[in-house]
């Protein structure tokens, strides 16, 4: 306004007008420059991140490792497990925070930062199909096991179903307020298990509705389904690790650990379940999702009914049994500890249970920084784990041995005992 | 002589102090005259003496004394004694202040006369009381008690005081008569006005800002009487001659002089036998026992008049230290114990004989380091300083250096910065560098030549200053991040900086020649704890979270090399020999939050390998240091030091060390039986006479609570390893390992049923469990719910409470094992034991409770526990709390749970209670520093003793079950055995002592 005014004054003088007019033109200019660099600078965000991740190939025969970490020189690598030789990488300057092997072992699914999800050639690392259009970041990816079905989870909270084949999309499973952290298909297909920073959600993939979600008070992290369907583990950052009813979405036993529980992993043939959640170790759990046979349920009688014998020692090796017998015991432990008459009993079956649900009893160690993902081959046999600087170990699950270690910049890994391990202070 | 004494009384003797001759000599000068015997000028000079300072002589005796008649009698008492004793006077300088000594003494054996005579002059003292001096306000009480507290400051500050204070006279004046200078002088006085002020809050006498000038007005009005001055003046010197002293002096007044005199003889006797002996076995522990007045109405009375007791056979301990007299024994050894406090730096001699160390309340001790005798102990800096100071040693080990924050004086809230530098040796403060306001440092080390020190700023900044000078010689900022640290190479010509945990960058700086300061690479982590190697090229610092040591070359600045520790160790101190070959690693200890206990590593520095793991059960070490003979290692450990000769592993001073942790319970039994827990992991059995520890008992965890069975066979104890396990006394065995009450928390109790058949355990998992002696099992538990405590329910696996152990107080069990007391949120809960059924609630009248015990016919129960806090509004809109300077001990009748009375204690540090045998006495223990203890009588309610001084604060407190003695578990890992008929005798008069 006041330029105006300033104006119409000097509209008698031609030379003064001039000066203005570039005056004016100068302070636009100036003015569109600050504007320019403010738009600008709150769109320099720290760049995405996402922690590695391990998948093995549907034959167990090679291992993939992806990262999510901006700036990585491999985002990508797929690795012979047998010669622990690198077969071809991929790089991606913002890394890729999820990888999926198809049922087939044909191609793999990345999700990458950049919106969009891409299929490759697992035999050369080719790129074969791009899915685009999910929002922010492509943080997990999955492949149904029996159907031609992919599920992309996103960083905004959508998960789209799409065939993997045509390219073309299926469905959106709308519901997660936040980030997805990871999709997986039930065995048969028929559901959908993803984790979320507001929960873990179940899904009917038919019909696409959500049956119903599962809460840990704090970002869900990881999460699987049992072999048999019925229930579903999860991880989450309040440290837990959490078994429901997959019909109900009961719960069913709570495992209390020291660290955010990251990722899990499971071995069908051994009913083990990996857990990383510990810093620099993995933890084994057994027995997971096996239910109690006959003669184990009378073994189980027998021991309870020890817990009262007026002999210490009696006591003692009935508790040390019962402790063996792991989560198996744990339905019996919950009832009696509230529910016995004896207060022998209801002590130490509290006591038992506690053991049970937080005393890690088997553990891998070897990795020097805390472990982000972990993988268990199909077979059960191999366990692939990744820590936060990239190093990627591969165990013996029979042995608890490591079998080589490599990082995906190498070209080759290394076998056994060249790992700078801890010096053993404390076996 | 007769005719010099009247010439001198001919003179007006106020115009002869004013104006005359004499008025303008300092003391000094008097007292040479005095002493020099020429007639005349000799007279004159005491005169221009009694007339300055009888002024206040006279008024110390009002204050101190109900007449005026014992006042003026204890006056020329006092000037009796001066004249006998003048030439003893070490520094004449002082004489006001040593008449003010004499004076208080006179007054208290005048006091003490009266007392005696009371009873049969009580009529006629309360006439003449009544119509001489005008009924006591409050200030009449406090007046005798202020002139005891200032009779007991250093001779310095109280001669700043009396002068300028209590005399009245000018800055100026005052500094003439002591022979300091003006600046000196104010020094003095304020630092002594503030003493002063901390001994009467001691003694609970409160004052407000500028206290002292309060009371001026009351102490100088004391115009002495010329016909008073006269009669002293005369009396005194006729007596000093001995001619005529029995026509010119009263009887009580010469007997009183007399008296005294002896006092002070016999004192300087104890005093030189006390150093003698101090010197011989280089203790500063000898506590006193004193005892007050038994008369009920003396409590308020002077309760000590008597210094250190020295006796020249002192009792000794298993290691050969001394025992305060009327102690049997003590249990463990206070060899490398740092008392209360955190030891925060240590240094060896450069031969290695002594260890200095320092903790953070800057208390400077001298050990010898193949003994772990403490040769000396001395405090730096005024004594109020707060925590974590920064500290460092010169390279030669002479000076130590500390920063700290200070309690800002006056009325001011918070704290100042303050920067010393003191002597290793005598704690003397050789320097004092210009403290910036707002901002401490995160680190010291001396420059190579012990003049300059480096320091780092809270605000990065690195400076070099000059001691002697105070001037900054060189700074230059690094990132600010307010966690630095910093080490100077041994050459002192490389300093490495540790920005911090958030900035995480590490310096290499040739500081000396002026070229800019090398990054070197650091690892993933925040690193802790450098160290150079002896040669000066590598640097060594170890991970602050996981188990690494790094090394790096200094000349490249290269990350060399990484030695990977165990899984389970949590570095936090890193030491290198010498030689370069080994380095020592402290372990803090905190394995998974499931056990604690740390230790030191050693380790091959070439190849990592394990050489030899040194425990420290129950605390984390933290600082480690090898010897410059590479003899010896030391590490920092919770409140001591730890020793080793670390080639053998042999640890020094430990065979009779008892427990290296504080005793969390002391319990007895029968036939001299002591049982004590500790935080380190294990329970010891002694033998109350001789102080052997007969068996040790291990567990997993900081052992809480401890019961002896009646017939004193078993022992059951409750630990954070969470267990409870029952064991047999005479084997040393372990019968039983049951169920615990958790692994989180504190608080545990046990007890046994009287009949020996059951015991109980109750723990912060809020649940009561019955057990069988026989078997071993589980007869009841239940779970206790008091009102408005949020129900425990089974919420966490294994009953882990989650938030409601941190309400959770002490608890006791009835000695019929009936009853349990707890305290949950503030209350005390009656329970009964065997349902967990809530009978009776009530508040504790102040803030937390920190100690119970239930009266042996299971009546009452006494509590103690800190006062409650004082939330103060600042003029800038914060709040401030801080705890009331006393505290309350209270007793409650069990079966009402109602509050029978409350005793204030007089200090902030809330300590143990017991109650005797015949629950007829109560035993309190209180105190921060050097602890007391306090025995009551129940049946009157009067003190029957106290124990001071007795070497740490009390924790724990029991009484013999032969009634014989009290045992004390001391804050410092120690417990002591005391003669309780010693402690109850009748004190000998002091005069007789």
């Amino acid at each position: 306004m006041n330029q105006m005014i300033t104006a119409q004054k000097c509209a008698g003088r031609p030379a003064a007008l001039m000066l203005h007019a570039v005056g004016v033109v100068w302070r636009v200019i100036l003015v569109s420059i600050i504007a320019a660099v403010s738009f600008v600078a709150p769109a320099e965000e720290p760049a995405p991140s996402a922690p590695h991740a391990v998948v093995f190939s549907p034959d167990g025969r090679r291992l993939a490792v992806a990262t999510g970490k901006p700036k990585s020189i491999v985002a990508l690598s797929v690795w012979d497990t047998a010669t622990l030789r690198r077969e071809w990488l991929v790089p991606d300057r913002y890394g890729i925070p999820a990888v999926a092997f198809a049922p087939d072992g044909r191609s793999l699914a990345v999700g990458r930062i950049n919106e969009e999800a891409m299929l490759i050639d697992a035999g050369a690392g080719k790129q074969r199909t791009t899915y685009s259009g999910h929002g922010l970041a492509a943080r997990a990816v999955s492949f149904a096991p029996e159907r031609n079905l992919l599920a992309v989870g996103s960083a905004d909270g959508f998960i789209k179903l799409s065939d993997p084949t045509r390219g073309a999309e299926v469905r959106t499973l709308r519901g997660h307020q936040g980030r997805v952290y990871a999709v997986v298909f039930s065995r048969d297909g028929t559901r959908l298990l993803s984790a979320g920073v507001d929960a873990a959600r179940v899904w009917d993939v038919g019909s696409g509705r959500e049956q119903y979600a599962l809460r840990h008070g704090s970002p869900v992290r990881t999460g699987l389904f049992s072999p048999d369907g019925k229930s579903v583990v999860t991880g989450g950052g309040d440290a837990t690790v959490r078994s429901w009813h997959a019909e109900s979405g009961a719960s069913i036993w709570q495992l209390n650990r020291l660290g955010s529980v990251d990722a899990l992993a499971y071995s069908p043939s051994r009913d083990l379940l990996a857990i990383c959640g510990n810093g620099r170790r993995i933890e084994l759990v057994s027995p997971v999702f096996r239910e109690c046979d006959a003669s184990q349920r009378r073994r189980l009688e027998l021991l309870f009914a020890r817990l009262e014998d007026d002999s210490y020692s009696v006591r003692e090796t009935a508790s040390r049994e019962i402790l063996e017998m792991g989560l198996m015991a744990e339905p019996w432990l919950r009832r009696l500890m509230t529910g016995s008459q004896s207060a022998e009993v209801r002590v130490r079956c509290r006591f038992l249970r506690h053991e049970i649900l937080t005393v890690a009893r088997t553990e891998l160690s070897g990795h020097r920084d805390a472990v982000e993902s972990v993988a268990i081959s199909p077979e059960g046999n191999l366990l692939a784990s990744v820590d936060s600087a990239g190093m990627v170990c591969l165990w013996d699950i029979a042995t608890r041995r490591l079998r080589g270690h490599f990082t995906p910049s190498e070209t080759a890994g290394h076998f056994d005992d060249d790992l700078p391990r801890g010096t053993g202070l404390r076996p | 002589m007769d005719s010099g004494m009247a010439r001198g009384i001919r003179r007006d003797i106020h115009t002869l102090y004013a104006l005359g001759t004499m008025g303008g000599r300092t003391d000094a000068e008097l007292l040479e005259r005095f002493l020099a015997r020429t007639d005349g000028d000799s007279e004159d000079a005491f005169a221009t003496l009694v007339a300055r300072h009888g002024p206040m002589v006279l008024g110390v005796c009002r204050r101190m004394l109900p007449t005026s008649h014992d006042a003026e009698d204890a006056f020329q008492a006092t000037f009796f004694v001066l004249v006998r004793r003048a030439g003893s006077i070490m520094r004449r300088e002082r004489v006001a202040s040593w008449l003010y000594g004499v004076a208080v003494r006179t007054a208290q054996v005048a006091r003490r006369r009266n007392a005696r005579h009371r009873a049969v002059e009580r009529r006629l003292m309360d006439e003449i009381s009544d119509a001489q001096s005008e009924p006591a306000d409050d200030r009449d009480e406090l007046l005798p008690i202020l002139d005891e507290e200032l009779n007991r400051l250093p001779h310095r500050y109280r001669a700043a005081l009396l002068a300028c204070e209590l005399e009245g006279k000018s800055r100026r004046e005052a500094a003439k008569q002591l022979g300091i200078p003006e600046g000196t002088l104010s020094t003095r006085l304020a630092r002594g006005r503030k003493a002063l002020r901390e001994r009467l809050q001691r003694r609970g006498v409160s004052l407000g800002v500028g206290p002292i000038a309060g009371l001026t007005g009351t102490l100088v009005d004391n115009i002495v009487p010329e016909r008073l001055i006269g009669l002293t003046v005369r009396a005194a010197l006729s007596d000093s001659s001995r001619v005529g002293a029995t026509a010119m002096v009263a009887t009580a007044v010469s007997s009183l002089a007399e008296t005294v005199l002896k006092m002070m003889f016999l004192a300087r006797v104890g005093f030189v036998v006390a150093a003698l002996t101090t010197a011989a076995v280089g203790t500063a522990t000898v506590a006193s026992l004193v005892r007050t007045p038994a008369a009920a109405e003396s409590q308020k009375a002077d309760p000590t008049t008597a210094g250190p007791v020295a006796r020249v056979g002192v009792a000794k301990d298993g290691s050969g230290d001394p025992l305060a007299d009327g102690t049997i024994t003590r249990l463990g050894s206070i060899r490398f114990r740092g008392g209360n406090q955190r030891v925060d730096a240590l240094r060896f001699s450069p031969d290695g004989q002594t260890l200095v160390t320092v903790s953070r309340d800057f208390l400077i001790r001298l050990w010898e380091t193949k003994t772990g005798r403490l040769l000396h102990e001395v405090l730096a800096g005024s004594g109020s300083v707060s925590s974590s100071p920064s500290i460092a040693f010169s390279p030669d080990g002479k000076q130590i250096a500390l920063s700290g924050s200070e309690r800002a004086g006056g009325d001011k809230p918070g704290y100042d910065p303050v920067r010393l530098v003191v002597d290793a040796g005598t704690g003397r403060e050789v320097g004092r560098l210009p403290a910036r306001p707002g901002d401490i440092d995160l680190d010291l080390a001396f420059t190579s030549d012990c003049k300059s020190l480096i320091s780092l700023g809270y605000d990065g900044g690195i400076r070099i200053e000059d001691i002697k000078l105070g001037v900054e010689l060189v700074h230059r900022d690094f990132p600010r991040d307010g966690t630095g640290s910093l080490a100077l190479s041994p050459d002192g010509k490389v300093l490495a900086i540790w920005t911090g945990a958030n900035t995480r960058k590490l310096y290499l700086w040739d500081w000396q020649r002026a070229v800019e300061p090398r990054e070197a690479k650091t690892p993933r982590h925040r690193i802790d704890g450098m160290a150079f190697t002896s040669d000066g090229k590598a640097l060594l610092a170890c991970d602050d979270l996981e188990p690494f040591v790094y090394e790096w070359d200094v000349a490249m600045g290269d990350l060399k090399n990484e030695i990977a520790l165990g899984d389970d160790v949590s570095p936090d101190g890193v030491a290198v020999t010498p030689d370069g070959q080994t380095i020592a690693v402290t372990d803090y200890g905190n394995h998974g939050g499931k056990h604690f206990s740390g230790g030191v590593f050693l380790l091959e520095r070439a190849t990592g390998k394990l050489v030899r793991e040194l425990p420290t059960p129950g605390t984390s070490a933290k600082h480690v240091l090898f010897s410059p003979d590479g003899r010896w290692l030391a590490a920092t450990s919770g409140m001591g030091v730890h020793v080793w000769d670390w080639r053998t592993g042999e640890e020094v001073a430990a065979g009779t060390a008892g427990h290296r942790s504080g005793i969390e319970q002391i319990t007895t039994g029968p036939g001299g039986l002591v049982a004590t827990a500790g935080d380190d992991h294990t329970v010891r059995i002694w033998d109350a006479a001789s102080g052997v520890e007969r068996r040790r008992l291990l567990h997993g965890g900081w052992v809480r609570a401890i019961a002896v069975s009646p017939d004193g066979k078993s022992l059951a104890s409750s630990s954070l390893d969470n267990s409870v396990r029952l064991w047999d006394i005479s084997s040393g065995q372990e019968i039983y390992n049951l169920p615990g009450h958790g692994l989180y928390g504190s608080r545990r109790t046990v007890g046994f049923a009287p009949d020996g058949g059951r015991f109980l355990t109750y723990g912060d998992d809020l649940r009561v469990r019955t057990w069988d002696v026989r078997t071993g099992k589980a007869l009841t538990e239940n779970t206790v719910r008091p009102p408005g405590v949020a129900a425990a329910g089974d919420v966490g696996p294994g009953g882990v409470p989650g938030g409601r152990a941190m309400m959770q107080g002490p608890a006791a069990f009835t000695p019929d094992g009936q009853h349990l007391v707890a305290v949950v949120g503030g209350s005390f809960h009656t329970i009964e034991a065997a349902t967990g059924l809530v009978e009776k609630s009530v508040m504790h009248p102040g803030g937390h409770v920190l100690s119970l015990a239930v009266s042996p016919d299971g009546r009452f129960f006494a509590s103690s526990g800190s006062g409650r806090p004082i939330w103060r509004n600042l003029p800038d809109g914060r709040i401030q709390s801080s705890l009331p300077d006393h505290h309350p001990v209270c007793l409650f009748e069990m079966a009402s749970a109602k509050l029978v009375r409350e005793f204030e204690m007089p200090t902030d540090g809330a300590g143990p209670v017991a109650f005797s045998v015949d629950g007829k006495l109560l035993a309190i223990g209180f105190g921060r520093g050097r602890g007391e203890m306090r025995l009551i009588d129940l049946a009157t309610w009067a003190t029957v003793a106290e124990l001071k001084n007795i070497g740490s604060a009390p924790h724990t407190m029991t009484f013999s079950t032969d009634a014989k003695s009290l045992i004390a578990g001391l804050n410092d890992g120690t417990a002591l055995v005391f003669d309780l008929a010693r402690a109850l005798a009748p004190r000998a008069e002091t005069e007789h002592r």
